[in-house]
Formats: structure tokens, sequence, C-alpha cells
């Protein structure tokens, strides 16, 4: 066993509204969330950045936010979103990619590492990527770790389960079955997630089978965080009468931030909101039907949200489910409100829900102990791999020739779920169209080979010289095992307008035996 | 999840940090030997404040907002809220509070005895919702600045019990030495190590040593402790109020005096107030920020609306933020406002290093093997440097949260009393400094040294000589207690006139019989408790045998 007490080893959850650091404490052998409010005992921090113009310097965090429109700053929010999107950013006249200013916020995150143990360097960091992050994103976010100067350090990415189960099993490692069915539902920003595994350990290796898996962009705690800026809002208009100003949203934002705590981590009571932002200052006395009515939907979405999770995995009834699942992992920042602990608790009972101290920091906390196995500190314990039926196992795309050379571009990404939705691609053809055109769909592999997997024949194409027949071509699954590729004339300038063509294949493709043999 | 043991000793206990600006409650958990902030209103740091407002069922009673809402509706209702209510605790004033046209008073301790309360009803709603815990929270560990006063020290006893704590389950605790437990309860290595606690309303500074015992354990001991009650984050907001101010005097050309509530000049005393905890709020949030940013705004527009309009907007920088020296009383009393006259930020850190020294000399030491940072007003960046440049070598923030370390270092202590066999930190109490009483000649004879171990059972130290009466036919004898904050490397006996002796109490024996000079002999016993309290014992050995006992609660009755 290596022995690394001296040195940082970390985890890193960077989320689009929230982000977190877990140190792996190899002396106490259990991973730590790491302060990230300068002291005040919060393990998060918002993924927000803010540059000063006139002393050119970055804000980062829970400062950031609060002091939204304090100066003449730029704030920068949305990171993670915007570097899926390839957008750019300049917020001090020159473009910066959001790769770069992620790199900036990684730089900022880690120094508060540095406030633990200022003496200590860092071993090595396991960053959280989301379970259907593609190539793109994945090189995006190390190209950000690079820029932070910590490219050497990124021992690995991590998916968001591996770091939940990782995390769960390195606690249960000694204390679980060999076999044994376990639920996560992961209630972040942007969506829930929900999981049914089975599981049985092998050795120093956890071995996987997720068998069901569902998600609800609808329900993630963002919405409700901004529906209740919005309540926030309406009360503040009760309040002053509709007399004073419309509050700014900066105002609002950070009047949210400080009151969100109040209104969802705790049973509800009364709440005084105090409005003194404004002049003079007013208040609004919220009674505790005014948080039943708000909370209630959101309890009715969760519960039918498991509900349907359940049924995906198969489970007749809930007792049935209740009767073979053995623990249910509560992770993410949405299990830090009240009344969203007390509906998994309501739904399955005190005994089989399990919740972190620090439900937002549980991914990180899974990636440094991962981090931790990888660098060999930890005995017994090693890795854990998932599979899962619903992931594709290799990447399926097309050849195409780009100078001299000719490049993998693939329709459908490794890791992507069947059912997420793909960008088209865009390619233009190197042959005449007077005849039926033959194209190769290729699989590429985790190794990186290339091989081929099925060929389509293109027929009654507007009939057009060499080089001037762009078609537009998307990857869909309907079902696991069935992908349609819509191949689109797109036109090309006003010589060749667009024309009817459209073609649609349905092939026979299962997402797990065209690659059987990769992992995430 | 873990849970928490059933089979405890003494019942459940809570630890508390009942701090100036905030308060933090924690509890150790024996499934995964840890101790764990709890949440009160959703949030780790719950703020010390209570709002008072008229009971919406029965007006003639008085009901209580805690927290949070009650430090944002200070903005609104200044009048009915107190906040800072640590700094009062030992005073004999009572405070008045305004509810509608009604005036109530309170003692500190009562409204500290609220607040505590509150965050006991809280902890109690967690420990049975969270872990699962039947029944609530008997006795708590409370924590108290190095320097308080033993009158302090049993008046924020007295809170405890208010709050609803067991009479005899109430424990105190220093701060830094709690901070120190939460350090030192990871360590694997022998060492020592300076705890800088610069908190909201008092800064200590604590030498420990930390020696692993052969089963792996940390055991811990106090070398020293030294600090100010009255410098803390609160009198670094003044130096931003004090900017602000001058920026005021300056746009109403000196003709509004907002700490002088009798002043007619046209500005009401509620509007008075409501600008004060509006400015202090800012100050607060612009402190913070230049934490991390070099330049804040404070922006209060309008900041007065009668009899016109004033509006500050004005941008502070760092480098001004630690350079201002403060000009303005801002309604302190005379006695404070001269220990602050003219001082800056970088003269309020040298007084906290001037305090680091006295602690280290006490411990009789020069250097530390680590330091670590504890009190939310560490963060300013300035104390980091002028630390590691005093020391040449970097200061340690903490895996616990320097704002929480407090009170999970009173949780740990918690587990000592709870599970006394149950393996843990152990915390070796030791006296700090030398107390002893007042004899002939006003002269300090020492009857407890520093550094002795003060055992569970508490320490019971007989003079080595027996007091004799120093003239004929007295029937009394006063026993005069001091204690000595600096001995000297002297065989002399110092006066108790001299600098650092602290007179703690006094009290007389009487009933000795009558008789020559030097016949009647008189027994003194001191016997210290781990909680730092003192209780003096002095008996005539005549056959008379008067006995009197000194303590706190005797002294302050």
């Amino acid at each position: 066993m290596k022995n690394f007490d001296a040195d940082f080893i970390l985890g890193i959850d960077l989320g689009n509204d929230t982000s977190s650091i877990s140190c792996f404490n190899a002396r106490a052998g259990k991973p730590e969330a790491v302060d990230l409010s300068g002291g005040y005992g919060k393990p998060s921090a918002p993924t927000v950045l803010q540059y000063l113009r006139e002393t050119s310097e970055w804000v980062f965090g829970e400062y950031a936010v609060q002091n939204e429109g304090a100066d003449n700053e730029v704030l920068i929010s949305d990171i993670i979103r915007n570097l899926e999107n390839g957008e750019r950013a300049a917020p001090y006249g020159e473009s910066l990619g959001y790769a770069e200013i992620l790199g900036v916020y990684i730089r900022e995150l880690v120094k508060n590492v540095k406030t633990l143990n200022p003496n200590a360097a860092i071993a090595g960091i396991a960053a959280v990527a989301p379970s259907w992050a593609g190539e793109r994103a994945k090189s995006d976010l190390r190209a950000a770790f690079k820029e932070a100067g910590l490219g050497d350090k990124l021992i690995g990415l991590v998916s968001d389960r591996q770091c939940i189960l990782g995390r769960y099993y390195f606690d249960n490692y000694q204390k679980k079955a060999a076999r044994s069915k376990i639920m996560t539902i992961d209630f972040g920003s942007r969506e829930a997630r929900a999981g049914v595994y089975e599981a049985s350990i092998t050795g120093a290796v956890v071995n996987i089978n997720c068998t069901a898996s569902h998600f609800d962009v609808n329900i993630g705690a963002r919405a409700i965080n901004d529906a209740a800026r919005e309540l926030f809002e309406k009360f503040y208009h009760l309040a002053d009468g509709g007399t004073s100003a419309r509050p700014t949203r900066q105002a609002l934002d950070s009047f949210a931030y400080k009151h969100r705590d109040l209104l969802f981590q705790r049973a509800l009571k009364p709440i005084r909101l105090y409005f003194n932002f404004t002049y003079p200052p007013t208040q609004y006395n919220m009674s505790a039907r005014d948080i039943k009515d708000f909370v209630t939907p959101f309890e009715v979405q969760l519960t039918d949200f498991i509900e349907t999770a359940l049924k995906k995995a198969g489970f007749g009834s809930k007792e049935a489910a209740l009767r073979e699942i053995d623990d249910v992992i509560c992770v993410g920042g949405g299990f830090e409100m009240d009344w969203a602990k007390k509906t998994a608790r309501d739904f399955f009972g005190e005994k089989r829900v399990l919740f972190y101290k620090n439900a937002k920091v549980a991914a990180a906390e899974g990636a440094s102990v991962v981090a931790a196995a990888r660098l060999g500190t930890i005995e017994n314990f090693k890795e854990i791999i998932i599979r899962d039926k619903n992931q594709l196992r290799a990447d399926i795309g097309l050849k195409v020739r780009c100078l001299k050379n000719e490049l993998f571009t693939p329709l459908a990404e490794r890791n992507s779920f069947w059912w997420q939705e793909r960008p088209p691609k865009y390619v233009i053809l190197d042959e005449k169209t007077d005849a039926p055109v033959t194209i190769t769909l290729w699989k590429r592999d985790a190794a990186g080979d290339v091989s081929r997997l099925k060929e389509i024949t293109l027929q009654n194409l507007p009939k057009r010289p060499r080089g001037v027949t762009k078609l537009k071509i998307a990857a869909r699954f309907d079902a696991r095992d069935s992908m349609t590729l819509l191949a689109e004339d797109c036109g090309f300038g006003e010589l060749f307008p667009k024309g009817s063509y459209s073609q649609r294949f349905t092939l026979n493709l299962d997402v797990n035996r065209d690659a059987p043999d990769l992992n995430a | 999840m873990g849970t928490l043991g059933f089979d405890l000793e003494r019942g459940l206990f809570l630890g508390i940090d009942f701090g100036t600006t905030n308060s933090v409650a924690s509890v150790y958990n024996f499934s995964d030997g840890e101790a764990r902030t709890i949440p009160i209103d959703g949030g780790n740091i719950f703020p010390t404040a209570v709002q008072f407002e008229a009971d919406p069922e029965d007006d003639t009673k008085l009901s209580r907002i805690f927290g949070t809402q009650a430090r944002e509706g200070a903005v609104i209702y200044p009048q009915s809220t107190i906040l800072s209510v640590k700094r009062l605790l030992g005073n004999e004033e009572k405070i008045e509070i305004i509810v509608g046209e009604k005036k109530y008073s309170f003692t500190p301790e009562q409204v500290a005895g609220d607040i505590i309360g509150y965050i006991k009803q809280k902890s109690d709603e967690y420990a049975q919702e969270e872990l699962n815990i039947a029944g609530e929270f008997s006795g708590c560990v409370i924590t108290v600045p190095a320097n308080s006063t033993d009158k302090q020290k049993k008046k924020i006893k007295e809170s405890a019990i208010l709050g609803g704590f067991d009479e005899n389950n109430v424990y105190l605790r220093l701060e830094p030495a709690a901070a120190a437990i939460s350090y030192a309860v990871n360590e694997t290595s022998d060492k020592r190590a300076l705890v800088y606690d610069f908190g909201g309303g008092t800064f200590d500074a604590c030498v420990i040593q930390v020696k692993i015992e052969e089963i792996g354990e940390p055991s811990i001991s106090i070398l020293s402790s030294y600090g100010d009650n009255n410098l803390g984050g609160n009198d670094v907001d003044k130096i931003i109020i004090d900017m602000v101010y001058e920026e005021f005097k300056r746009l109403t050309g000196g003709e509004i005096d907002l700490f002088d509530d009798e002043i007619d000049d046209g500005v009401s005393k509620r509007q008075k107030k409501v600008a004060l905890v509006r400015l202090q709020q800012a100050a607060t949030q612009a402190k913070e920020r230049l934490s991390t940013a070099k330049t804040a705004k404070v922006v209060l527009a309008p900041f007065l609306q009668e009899p016109r309009i004033v509006s500050v907007n004005m941008e502070i920088t760092r480098e001004d933020f630690l350079a201002h020296r403060r000009v303005n009383q801002l309604g302190d009393s005379d006695e404070l406002f001269e220990k602050f006259r003219d001082k800056n930020v970088e003269d309020m850190i040298g007084d906290t290093l001037r305090s680091v020294d006295k602690c280290l000399e006490a411990a009789g030491l020069t250097d530390v093997d680590e330091i670590f940072l504890v009190g939310g007003s560490s963060s300013i960046p300035r104390v980091s440097e002028l630390i590691k440049e005093k020391f040449n070598k970097e200061p340690f923030k903490s895996r616990v949260s320097p704002a929480l370390s407090i009170s999970q270092g009173a949780a740990y202590y918690c587990n000592m009393i709870m599970m006394p066999t149950v393996k843990g930190p152990v915390v070796q109490e030791k006296t700090i400094h030398p107390i002893g009483l007042e004899i002939a000649g006003r002269r300090f004879l020492e009857i407890v040294a520093s550094g002795v171990d003060i055992p569970k059972e508490g320490l019971a130290i007989e003079a080595k000589e027996l007091l004799t009466t120093n003239f004929d036919n007295v029937t009394s004898m006063a026993i005069v207690v001091y204690e000595n904050t600096s001995p000297e490397k002297s065989d002399k006996l110092q006066s108790v006139n001299s600098k650092g002796m602290i007179r703690l109490a006094g009290t007389s024996l009487r009933g000795i019989p009558q008789g020559e000079k030097g016949k009647e002999k008189v027994k003194v016993i001191f016997n210290v408790g781990q909680d730092n309290m003192l209780r003096v014992t002095a008996r005539s050995m005549s056959e008379s045998g008067a006995v009197t006992e000194l303590s706190v609660d005797e002294l302050y009755k």
C-alpha cells in the first residue's frame, strides 16, 4: 500500500450550478469534504466566476453570487453547460473558450485545499464526469484541468455513477453480502436520475450491472430554486404593496440564495422574509401553509419519479421493490432539502434509505475514493466496474476525409445512453450521385480501434457532380437495439438548392452486443 | 447512516460554541467516531440573534424569532432585536427592548438562555429525526473565551441552564482548547501547536501539546492560553464603519450624529437605529468580500431619508481598509474607544500577535511545530501573511472549517464526558496560570502552580503552610485569591499589585477565636475543577473550626 499521508488525493465534482472537492484523508482512511466558503462550513460553492474589470481579478463561488452587481464586474455562470455547447465568452475583451474559463474556476477551487495544509502537494485528482458525457465534453474537461495547471495531476475522469457507488462500496465493502441490489437516486441541479443495480464483489473489484435507469429534467433542484425565487419575488411585491421599484435580478438572486436554506432545510415552519435590499425595507410573513403549498407539488413529482424508476426496473409493485432492494442511496443537492429527504424516507422506509452527511459532496467524495484506489492507497478495494445495457459501448460513426487524412466522426458516442438526443453531422459526398452511394458505418472501441459495423446505401439522391452533395446525417435510437439513421439533402449553394431527398434506415444494432467488451 | 449508541453513561451531551456573532452546535457520533455539526434552520452557522414580538395569540406575551430571521429583522425592528448578547454577559445592566409601545427588560443571561434554548430544541429535533435517538440532550459542553472572567463563565453556565440543560450537566471549556481538539484528533505524531482563534468578539491564543499514546490515540495538553476579550471581527468591522461614517460626516457636514439618540438633529431614533444596523451589515459584507477581492463597494442608497435624503456610495480597496485608522467612537464605551482610537487593522493583528507572544512565553516556548487558524476573522488574508512572517511557516486551516472547529471540539469533549471508557482523544486538563492568596505585605503566595494536571475529580491542593493571624485578638481573616498571569522567574514573592495579577475573589473567614497574633492557624485548600472553576476552602484549625468557602457562586450572588 502506498503512503500518501502528506499529500492531497482529490475528487472534484464540477456541476453546472455548484461544485465541490473532497480530499481523501489517507491517514484516517476516509474521504472528507473541503470547505469552500472561506471557513463557514459549506462544502460546495456555486460554479460561478466574477471578473472585476477594474482590478483584473477573478472572484469565485459564493462571494461572486452574493456580491453580484456590487462592482463593475462580469459574472460568468452556466460554465459547464456552455462548455458542452462549445460557447465562448469575453470577460475582458479577449474571447475565451469555456474550457479556459473552467480552468480559472478549477484553479480557484483547488486553492481552498491549500488551506488544509499549505505544505502538501497534490498526489492526484479524479474528476467526476456525467455518465452521458461524450468524448468532446471529456476532452474539454481535460483541457480545463490543463488550463488550471493540473493536467499532469488528473488521474482520470470517473462517471458520476462510479463515484456514487464507489463511495457506497468503500464504506460497505466489508459489511456487504457478495451480491446485492442497490438503487441510486441522484437529485442534481439539472435533473433527477435514478438507477437500479445488481452488484457482485469479486476480490477487490465490484462488478455492477445497471438493470434500469430513469431521468427527468423537470425536477432538478435548479427548477425548484428558480420557483423559490419567483415565490420570493411574488411575496416581495405583496409586502410592499407594489409601491417600490421592481427589484434587480441580482438583489433577488442574492436574497434567494441566502433564504433558500430557511425555506427548504427545515420542517415546514413559518418564515419572516425581510426584504432589506429595498428602501425602506419591507417584510412578508410566510406561513407554514404557504410553504406547504409550494413544496407539495415537488413532493408529488419526486414520488412519481421514484415510482416510474421502479416500474422501469421491472418491479411489479412497490412492495416487490421494497422486498428486493437492499439499499437506496440518495445523493445530490436536492436531498439537502428537508421535504425531499422526508419523501424518500416515507417511500422506502427509514432503514433502506441512506443519506450522506453532505448530499451534494457524495460524488466528489466517491471520486476521491476512486483516485485513492487507483493510486494504490486503499487495501481490498480497487475498482467499480459498471455495465449498463443502456449505454453505448462504442462510438458509432462515419469515416470522413479531412485534407489528406481519413477521420472517424462519431454519430453516437460511447457511454451515451441510447435515449439521448444527438446532434446531426454534416458531410459532403466525395462522388457523383447519379447512382446509389454506399457508405459504411464504423464503430470505435475504447482502445481507439475502428472496425466495420454496417453498410447503408443511399438511393434516389439528387443527381449532382462529385463534391457538391451536402447531407445532414442524424442518428437516433428508438430502443436499445434499434438505431435509426436519417439522411437529408442540405443543398449546396445557389446552383444546387436543397432537394427533397430524405432517407431513413432502421438498423438492428444492439448497443451491448455491438461492443460487448467495453466500459466507461 | 450512523446512529448514536444508546448505552450512554451520562445522557446525551451537545457541544455548543456560543459565539458573539454566530453559534454552532455539534454532536459526537459514536458510529463513525466523528463530531457532526447540526444544521440549525438549514445552516451550520446560526446567527446569535433574537427578535422579540408580541405573541399573535396573546399580546400580553412575547414570542421570539431566532437566527437568520432575527438578524435580518434587525433592520426593520432594531429596538426589539438583540445581537451580540455574548458581549453583555457579565454586565449587571439589563437589556431594554421595545415591542410596539411597550418596554421590556431582560438580563443578558435570560436572552442568551433563550437563544441556547432554541439551539437545544433544534438539536433535539435533529437527534430524533436524523440520528434516531429518542430523548433529548440533557447536558452540554459550552465553550468560553480563554480570558473570560469567572463572572462571565458563571453567567454563561446560567444561560445554558436557563436554556434547558440539567444544572449538573453543563460543562465549560475554553474555546481555543476546544478548537485545538478538533485539529488534534487526526494527529499521528507528537507536536506542539499554536491555536490562533480570531473570532467575532474575542481573540484567543492557545498552545497545545499533542502526544500520541501507545494505543495510537492523541493525548492533548493545554500548555497555555491567553486572549483579549475585547478584540474580534466586530472591531475589524468598525474600521469599515468608521470609513463609511467619515464619508457620511462629509456628506452631512457633520450635522447628524447617528450614535446620539438624544440630540435633536432632525433624525428620529428609529431611523438612526435602522441606519446603524444597515451600516453594520454592509460593513460585514464588505469585510468578507475584501478577504477574497481587492475592492468592495458599500452602497446604502438612501442611507437616510429625513430630514433629507443622504446616500452613501463608496468603494473601499483592501489597502485603504488595512491602513485606515479609526477616528470615531461609534457608540463604544470611552474605555473601549481608547483601545482602538487611531488603530488600524494591522495594529489589531499586531495586538493579536502580542497575545500570541504572551501565550508562548507562558508555555515557555519561542516556536511551535504548527499554527492553526480558527474563527471567521482569521480569514483576513493579512492575518495569514503576518503569521507567516512571524513564524516563517505557513499557518494551517483545518479540515474542519475554522468556524465549526470550536463546536466540534466541544463535541469531542462531550464524548469524553458521556463515554469516558470509550477510546478517543483524551484531553489532559492542566492549570493555566498560578493561583494563590494574598498574604501579609500584599504579597502573592502561590498555592496552585501552572501546568499541573487536573484529574477528572478535580485538583485539590492544600497550601504548604498554614496561615496565621497577623494581629492580636482578630476574629476574622481576609481570604483574597489572585491569578498570576505574568509569573516572574524569581524566588521572591511577587506583589499582588504587580502587572498581570488578577484579583479573582475575596471573602473573610469569620469566627476565629481571639488570641495572640500567630496563635490561630488556618488551613487553605484550593480545588480546581476541570472546567477551570475554583473553590477555596479556609478552615480555622482551632476548636471553633470556623470554615469559609469561596467560589464563584458565593462571590457573585
